[in-house]
């Protein structure tokens, strides 16, 4: 049995588990599945060990830190470590070696956790899975022949197959909450400047979120509460009261909108996520809550705006080694990046004009609404080797939407599909409503139950 | 706005950006781009007002 990471720190806080014992669970997992789900590209095992046993001192010693001492986590590998390899999961950085850690990765260092490596990712968090890199991309624990999205895979397979209890993700057009989707756990791209990007590996900065990944949504607040601050030199940083998260809230009397175009229509998706984002709406209108139907502008003209600043802006960074050595990149991330390369300054300045009218109307479209629902990801996950290296611009994403209005997102499992394979939805709040989107989905677990479920084996 | 550009537009632009791709990879960029265009072409329809400013990073409340 894998405890959630409030159920650990229950179990820790009481002395009836030790962090070593914990940790040697998760090792013990690693050993026997990482192979298989490549979920891991580094394992810090003494580390881990080193972290387990402070911790566990700390636990004797009646000085444990707060609910992150002693749980296992891994890092997306483009949050740097000091002292540890921080690839971005690229030939380009395979053997980079940072001497400092990210602000986020020291601030759960300094809450307690233990830390067990780092964490497959997408190349420099964009696009698809590659198969020309020095690691492979990670597998769905659900079924390893499935695809995990993208781009905090590994983060998404390791906790759905309880190798770590949480870890970190990053998010710019949907790479936490699609991969909390397709492998069936949760995960929180919390609202724009709420959590430092200071030492993550960036892909297009008025876009990028940091934020966790865990089994619940009440595993997320805890890790969230811990990653979030004001940090100076973050320039999209915002200065604000420390988060407090409750994730106990009622639902009575909440105005909830459903964003029906957008699954329905716009893209349609499975019989299965429909079913879900419905028993989701019901659940809600059970607790008290008012569901209505909400319009926003189509998920056609969000993705054009985040695609053409997402391109226009990785481009940016990566232009120098596109140009002195593109084939230390993967096909795949090469031609994503090439096309960043072929923008105008008007296409850019287009979008980013286009950005400020879709959040204007998103504001306008949600007056005196608590909460939206949609998709997070039209159906069951594709096989692995069928995602096309154009997936992101080939259909529209139900999450980008919300990296340009910068508002919080999380993602709930709903069910499983036809396949077997999880299905989710998408809960989105206006900024600074993290606590309430959180106290949301934590809601709907409690109600819809299937967080009783684990991938096969695990 | 042509729907894709021709082999020799493509050319360049990716002079232009000073990136050299493997030949094999350049006529399946050329097909995915079109999707770029078409996306280019949606943010300009309909035209925003004339003095429409761009988003800037910090717009995350309701000032945006």
């Amino acid at each position: 049995m894998i405890p959630t990471i409030a159920e650990a720190a229950r179990l820790i806080a009481a002395k009836k588990v030790s962090p070593v014992e914990l940790t040697r669970d998760c090792l013990s997992r690693i050993a026997k599945r990482n192979e298989e789900l490549a979920a891991f590209i580094l394992v810090t095992e003494e580390r881990a060990m080193a972290d387990a046993r402070a911790a566990e001192e700390r636990q004797m010693a009646g000085t444990l830190k707060g609910r992150l001492d002693g749980i296992p986590i891994g890092h997306k590998d483009i949050y740097t470590t000091a002292g540890i390899a921080t690839t971005g999961h690229s030939a380009q950085m395979q053997d980079h070696v940072p001497d400092s850690d990210a602000v986020t990765v020291t601030k759960w260092r300094e809450a307690g956790v233990v830390l067990l490596g780092k964490l497959a990712t997408h190349e420099f968090a964009f696009g698809g899975p590659s198969f020309d890199l020095p690691w492979p991309p990670a597998r769905n624990p659900w079924d390893t022949e499935r695809f995990t999205a993208g781009s905090s895979s590994g983060t998404a397979a390791a906790v759905a197959a309880g190798l770590v209890l949480g870890g970190t993700g990053s998010d710019t057009g949907g790479s936490i909450r699609g991969p909390a989707a397709l492998c069936g756990i949760a995960g929180i791209k919390p609202t724009y400047g709420l959590c430092s990007r200071r030492g993550i590996l960036p892909l297009a900065q008025t876009l990028d979120h940091a934020g966790p990944l865990a089994w619940t949504t009440e595993d997320c607040a805890i890790l969230l509460e811990a990653m979030a601050g004001h940090d100076p030199a973050d320039p999209g940083s915002v200065d604000r009261p420390a988060l407090k998260l409750d994730i106990e809230q009622d639902m009575r009397g909440r105005r909830i909108g459903v964003i029906r175009h957008f699954h329905e229509t716009d893209h349609r998706v499975s019989d299965a996520t429909l079913r879900g984002i419905e028993e989701s709406c019901a659940i809600f209108r059970r607790l008290g809550a008012e569901i209505v139907d909400v319009k926003l502008p189509s998920l056609q003209e969000f993705n054009a705006a985040g695609w053409l600043i997402l391109m226009a802006e990785a481009w940016a960074i990566h232009e120098k080694w596109m140009r002195e050595r593109p084939m230390k990149y993967s096909e795949g991330l090469r031609g994503r990046l090439a096309l960043g390369g072929l923008l105008s300054a008007g296409d850019y300045i287009q979008a980013q004009r286009k950005r400020r009218s879709l959040i204007e109307r998103s504001f306008a479209a949600t007056s005196g609404i608590d909460l939206l629902i949609t998709a997070a990801q039209p159906g069951e996950a594709p096989k692995i080797r069928e995602v096309s290296k154009w997936a992101s611009i080939e259909r529209p994403g139900f999450t980008i939407p919300f990296n340009l209005t910068g508002w919080p997102g999380v993602t709930v499992c709903t069910g499983f599909g036809e396949g077997g394979l999880p299905v989710a939805a998408q809960l989105v709040g206006h900024p600074w409503s993290d606590s309430f989107v959180l106290a949301a989905g934590h809601a709907l677990e409690r109600e819809n139950g299937h967080r009783d479920r684990r991938p096969f084996g695990v | 706005m042509p729907d894709m550009l021709s082999p020799e537009h493509l050319a360049v632009l990716l002079a232009q950006a000073g990136i050299s791709l493997p030949p094999a990879e350049v006529e399946d960029l050329r097909q995915a781009h079109a999707k770029v265009l078409a996306m280019a072409a949606l943010l300009r329809e309909p035209a925003v007002p004339l003095a429409a400013e761009p988003a800037f990073t910090f717009a995350t409340g309701e000032e945006a």
